[in-house]
């Protein structure tokens, strides 16, 4: 492979690329292989005409295509090795000239990646922010155990409170007459969980343990169902029994229960040791963040228009997944917000512009440090990410693409950039006030309670299905 | 008989590629040709010498078309031996 490398304006940059004879006509050989196997041919089996046949009947250029798949992207990734260059998009592939027994001649433009005058990188001050831990803290965390680890018992009193769990049955009637799902027996209820329509469970505090209330409603215009948007119901409720949360003590028992471990003391301080790695790793996150945004303040560099605009794609792409998650289309979101593509657009600017400065100063570091990763530590790199996948063949497959391999290969040189930085920076150690994180510790105990309750709340009154079903019987 | 009137077209499959390792190459002939009918003809084309030809009738094949039946044209084929040093270049294979 030759090639020489010529500066155009915009920091565009023409290669003419060269490849040689043999080469050509290995890659053709390799072409007519691969094209024998897919193409029939009357007279032959699959994959057993001679070349010529099939030069005759497709035509060389099937062959010149083929091969030109192989030989172009392999000889422009050569050609940037050898001059260096940093490309920012696709190349433009134009004047290819391909016959078999000469070389192949292309030419490729492409944009790449503009100069940086970088400021300031080594040596600068960065404060480490770190939240102390504080009692209340591990109170705080202690406090939702607690709850997470509530268990229900019989109350003693027989008339409803507010957050008493009561199992109820009813029945609902729209103009006196029953309705379909408006009944349900067994069906457990948290008063004041606001799981049924406004002011039912309201209504239910100060009833009296099997005793019949009457409860009216009236259903929401936004109701799911839609013939009982509206309407106007009266139940017959009975409260069949009534239970409440007790909160189990904070002992040494507790602490086994809950953490394994032998005392509260223990458990305290497993708490505190998890809450100050927390709080220890979003210092450095922090910390780190705010290294590299001084370091990009401090540098120039004049942003290529493609790099921003692919960045606010992907911004915008991961936006709309974001909100698909919340069962939002980005359609739906303009719509609600009243805001045209161009706002959205014009919102995310700043940050994309930000990731895209921040990508070119940092790969201009690299460059001048001569921050490199090696090829095996690109493979360990691979090795690493096709472990953590269900499929690791298909993965390993997915990875093996060049363009993948050059994208992980791009982001550990940034990794490794930012610990240089890191590494030759001023770090400044502060303790400050916490700042209510606590719960982040034992957040998914939470979830899993909410999700408990929300599966034995079931539909409400007048839910489509006969709620009785979904209900169950009462627990004790 | 014009000698393009005898050979029709060369016989490209797999096999009589093969066979074209040991000199041999075979044509779709003229019904009605007979060996040495093709030799000459192989001869005056192609300006080559001719050692031996065999010859065979390839029936045609049986197609139908919903309830019709038909019959491919019969054809014959002839595998022409070529004297040693002899070759015949244009096998282009259509």
């Amino acid at each position: 492979m030759k090639a020489t490398a010529e500066r155009l304006e915009n920091n565009k940059v023409a290669l003419d690329i060269e490849v040689d004879a043999e080469e050509v006509d290995a890659a053709l050989e390799r072409a007519y292989r691969k094209v024998v196997q897919r193409v029939t041919i009357p007279g032959f089996r699959k994959g057993k005409a001679p070349r010529k046949v099939v030069e005759a009947r497709l035509g060389k250029e099937v062959l010149y295509d083929e091969a030109l798949e192989e030989l172009v992207p392999a000889a422009y990734r050569e050609a940037l090795d050898q001059e260096q260059l940093d490309p920012i998009e696709r190349p433009t592939i134009s004047q290819v000239e391909i016959e078999e027994g000469k070389p192949l001649r292309f030419r490729a433009e492409v944009t790449v990646a503009p100069e940086v005058t970088l400021g300031e990188y080594k040596g600068i001050r960065v404060e480490k922010l770190v939240e102390r831990v504080e009692e209340k803290d591990i109170a705080h965390i202690l406090e939702h155990l607690q709850e997470d680890h509530a268990e229900l018992v019989p109350a003693e009193r027989t008339r409803v409170e507010k957050g008493d769990y009561a199992v109820i049955d009813f029945e609902g009637f729209i103009d006196g007459q029953p309705f379909d799902g408006g009944a349900a027996k067994g069906y457990r209820l948290q008063i004041g969980s606001n799981r049924l329509i406004e002011g039912f469970e309201e209504q239910l505090v100060g009833a009296e343990v099997g005793v019949p209330t009457e409860v009216r409603v009236t259903f929401p215009e936004d109701y799911h169902a839609e013939h009982l948007r509206g309407k106007e119901a009266v139940f017959q409720v009975t409260v069949t029994s009534l239970h409440v949360k007790r909160l189990p003590e904070l002992d040494d028992e507790f602490a086994r229960d809950v953490g394994g471990v032998e005392t509260l003391d223990q458990l305290k301080e497993e708490i505190r040791k998890d809450m100050e790695a927390a709080a220890e790793r979003r210092a450095e996150n922090a910390m780190r963040e705010r290294l590299v945004q001084l370091v990009r303040d401090q540098s120039q560099v004049e942003l290529p228009e493609v790099l921003v605009e692919e960045e606010l794609v992907d911004l915008i792409n991961d936006f709309a997944r974001d909100l698909a998650r919340l069962g939002i289309s980005l359609q739906q979101y303009l719509e609600r917000s009243g805001k045209t593509p161009d706002d959205l657009r014009a919102e995310f600017r700043p940050e994309a512009e930000a990731r895209v400065k921040t990508e070119l100063v940092l790969k201009a570091i690299a460059r001048r440090e001569g921050i490199t990763v090696s090829r095996e530590e690109l493979e360990a790199k691979i090795d690493q990410l096709v472990a953590g996948e269900r499929d690791p063949k298909a993965a390993r497959q997915l990875l093996d693409d060049p363009d993948r391999r050059a994208a992980i290969k791009t982001s550990m040189v940034l990794d490794k950039t930012v610990q240089f930085l890191v590494d030759h920076a001023e770090i400044e150690v502060k303790e400050i006030p916490s700042q209510g994180h606590g719960h982040v510790h034992h957040h998914d105990h939470e979830e899993a309670g909410g999700e408990e309750e929300a599966a034995a709340a079931g539909g409400g009154p007048a839910s489509q299905e006969p709620a009785g079903e979904e209900a169950g019987a009462p627990d004790e | 008989m014009d000698p393009r009137d005898i050979i029709i077209r060369p016989w490209v499959t797999e096999e009589s590629t093969k066979q074209m390792e040991q000199n041999k190459y075979t044509f779709e002939v003229a019904l009605k040709a007979t060996k040495t009918d093709i030799k000459r003809a192989v001869e005056q084309i192609f300006g080559v010498k001719v050692v031996k030809v065999n010859t065979s009738r390839v029936p045609g094949k049986v197609k139908r078309l919903g309830r019709f039946v038909g019959r491919r044209p019969e054809r014959k084929k002839a595998v022409v031996q070529l004297a040693e040093g002899h070759r015949i270049e244009i096998f282009e294979g259509l």
